[in-house]
């Protein structure tokens, strides 16, 4: 299996099959249209995302590596929320501040699979949630002036718990 | 391929960054300066997947709430992606009647490219006139659950300029007032031919009103595929039910894939040989039916209807779906003697036969050969209801071989006997689920439901 290293943000190099980094699509296009060579030893660095959450991606590239590639436009399709499974469940069992960069990560090396479960769980934090609480979970300054706010408040009434 | 030597040269300018949007660059800068997570800025295309999501489970009405939480989170609600497909009816049960209005007043300015679109209670004919401008690009509508709405709504669609790419009209039990001819007769002419799915269930219509209708499907409905009357029309009055002429039907609906006819009162128009003649004369085109759904209907309270029926839906060679059920005074498996297709996978006969039985011997041949052609294609059979000689239930049994994928069988209601079913125990190995409640001829302790560990505790039981 020929493989890829990869160097995190801080300094630390991982080595990875291709075919497991091919997941990234950032990686791709890197060793696919810049004619990275494969065999290289250089390490392909990654400055936004540290060893911590690089380690995470790569162990869930690695569950994911055999998946079917994800369907291209997801726009129009009628998708569930809930249909998490239970690895991906587990995986992301994590405090607010990895999901949150898995988020990024997943986003800057542009895994689809990764940062739509991501999301997902995101969106069932979210569930059922008023604007206060939705406030609350995420640590969300509210960023609206008075006048605002109270247009807001009238339009949202019945957000408010009752 | 770079050699080695330059590609290791190259990479040192060939950064990551390169190759993101522009979108995505300030973000990942603001994240290596501030060691902290912040939920607020999150890249606007990130927040859009998330609120994708919520729209996804909690229905469109969530956004409002959405769009509360702070100014960023704000300026995401009008992304056209998030509207392409609108669904106000999830959560609505959620709102007390004026705050629903309000809310769906306020996200209503966002749905002027949606493709689908479902309305909530809060939909009037006044609304609905004053929003049909902005619908330029819808295919589907729903009006289920949109009691205020009247049946002048037909009108408006038929006499629109708008709205042209519809296709697709859900109005499942929407309308409290009878649909009348003057609410109908351009919908027919304007709307009808140009729909692909029409779900008219659970509306009242009045006599002449569903006879035009109905003659429209024998008019001008091309791409029609999927078509819903069930529970529309019943009366008592013999000369009020539609004819449907259903040799004309067969090639002028050349799409359609599923009629569903439950409930509702329509005879088959009664071809005289001349007619007919020159009917299948011309029936070079027919439509290749999937699904036929007919119940409680009038149709078959004439002994000739059997075969009219025959010979609307008998030559089908797909039919996969057929719910025959409480036809009056039928009293054999004629019905379903002559069928050219050998791909029926759910059949329903629920309280079919229900006249005087012919006798035992033919009931039992009809049986036979029908069983026996779909043996191995039935995965769902609903025979309740239906009390035949027990001969019979021994050869529909019997007739389905040993190796059936039948998995639902419903004989609730039936004549069977506790030896019939053990029959069916130990034969139908693929069966999730059987239903034996209320079958007069079996103990008390087997007059129930099984699932799945009940039918296995059962076939245990029996080995004892």
């Amino acid at each position: 299996m020929p493989s890829i290293k990869l160097s995190s943000s801080d300094g630390e190099v991982f080595s990875v099959e291709v075919e497991i980094a091919k997941q990234s699509n950032t990686i791709k296009t890197m060793l696919e249209d810049l004619g990275m060579d494969e065999e290289d030893d250089e390490a392909v660095p990654l400055p936004n995302v540290n060893a911590a959450i690089l380690k995470r991606v790569i162990q869930w590239c690695t569950y994911h590596k055999d998946d079917p590639p994800p369907p291209e436009d997801d726009e129009n399709k009628e998708k569930r929320t809930d249909d998490i499974s239970s690895w991906d469940a587990d995986f992301l069992k994590v405090d607010q501040g990895t999901l949150f960069e898995l988020i990024l990560a997943a986003n800057y090396l542009d895994i689809k699979g990764l940062l739509d479960v991501t999301c997902k769980t995101v969106a069932n934090m979210i569930k059922g949630k008023s604007p206060e609480e939705i406030r609350k979970t995420f640590n969300i300054k509210n960023d609206f002036t008075q006048a605002e706010e109270d247009q807001v408040r009238r339009e949202n009434e019945w957000c408010e718990e009752k | 391929m770079l050699s080695k030597g330059n590609c290791g040269g190259d990479v040192g300018h060939l950064r990551p960054q390169d190759n993101l949007s522009t979108m995505k660059t300030p973000l990942v800068k603001r994240l290596r300066l501030e060691p902290f997570f912040d939920w607020n800025n999150l890249p606007p295309e990130i927040l859009v997947k998330i609120f994708r999501h919520c729209v996804m489970t909690e229905g469109h009405l969530s956004l409002a709430r959405l769009g509360a939480v702070s100014e960023n989170w704000r300026k995401i609600i009008p992304t056209p992606s998030l509207w392409n497909s609108v669904d106000f009816v999830k959560g609505s049960e959620n709102f007390t009647s004026k705050d629903l209005e309000s809310v769906t007043r306020r996200l209503c300015r966002y749905i002027h490219n949606c493709k689908k679109i479902s309305f909530n209670s809060t939909l009037s004919n006044i609304r609905f006139d004053s929003l049909l401008p902005f619908l330029k690009n819808v295919t589907e509508i729903s009006f289920k659950g949109c009691p205020k709405l009247k049946p002048k709504v037909l009108v408006t669609l038929a006499q629109s300029d708008n709205a042209n790419t519809l296709d697709s009209i859900n109005i499942d039990g929407t309308f409290s007032y009878r649909v009348y001819n003057r609410h109908i007769t351009t919908f027919v002419s304007n709307v009808l031919p140009r729909l692909r799915k029409l779900n008219f269930a659970n509306n009242r219509f009045d006599g002449p009103a569903l006879h035009m209708l109905i003659e429209g499907l024998t008019d001008f409905c091309p791409i029609l595929e999927e078509l819903s009357l069930e529970n529309c029309f019943c009366t008592s009055d013999f000369d009020l039910i539609p004819r449907l002429e259903y040799l004309r039907m067969k090639r002028k609906c050349l799409a359609l894939k599923s009629l569903n006819l439950n409930h509702t009162n329509v005879m088959f128009y009664h071809y005289t040989s001349s007619e007919r003649n020159a009917e299948l004369e011309q029936t070079t085109n027919m439509f290749d039916l999937k699904e036929f759904r007919m119940a409680n209907s009038n149709m078959l309270q004439y002994f000739e209807t059997a075969d009219a029926l025959t010979e609307f839906i008998g030559d089908m060679p797909n039919l996969e779906i057929l719910e025959l059920s409480r036809l009056k005074g039928n009293n054999s498996f004629k019905v379903l003697y002559y069928y050219k297709s050998n791909k029926m996978k759910y059949l329903y006969l629920r309280e079919s036969l229900s006249g005087h039985l012919i006798n035992e011997r033919e009931l039992s041949e009809q049986a036979a050969k029908i069983f026996r052609r779909w043996s191995s294609t039935l995965i769902e059979l609903d025979l309740s209801g239906n009390n035949l000689y027990d001969f019979s239930w021994a050869v529909i049994f019997k007739s389905f071989g040993k190796y059936s994928p039948l998995t639902k069988l419903n004989l609730a209601k039936t004549n069977v006997v506790s030896a019939g079913v053990e029959f069916i125990l130990r034969r139908f190995k693929n069966l999730r689920y059987l239903n034996l409640k209320l079958c007069n001829h079996l103990k008390e302790h087997m007059k129930r439901e099984y699932h799945s560990i009940d039918l296995r505790e059962a076939r245990k039981n029996l080995r004892r």
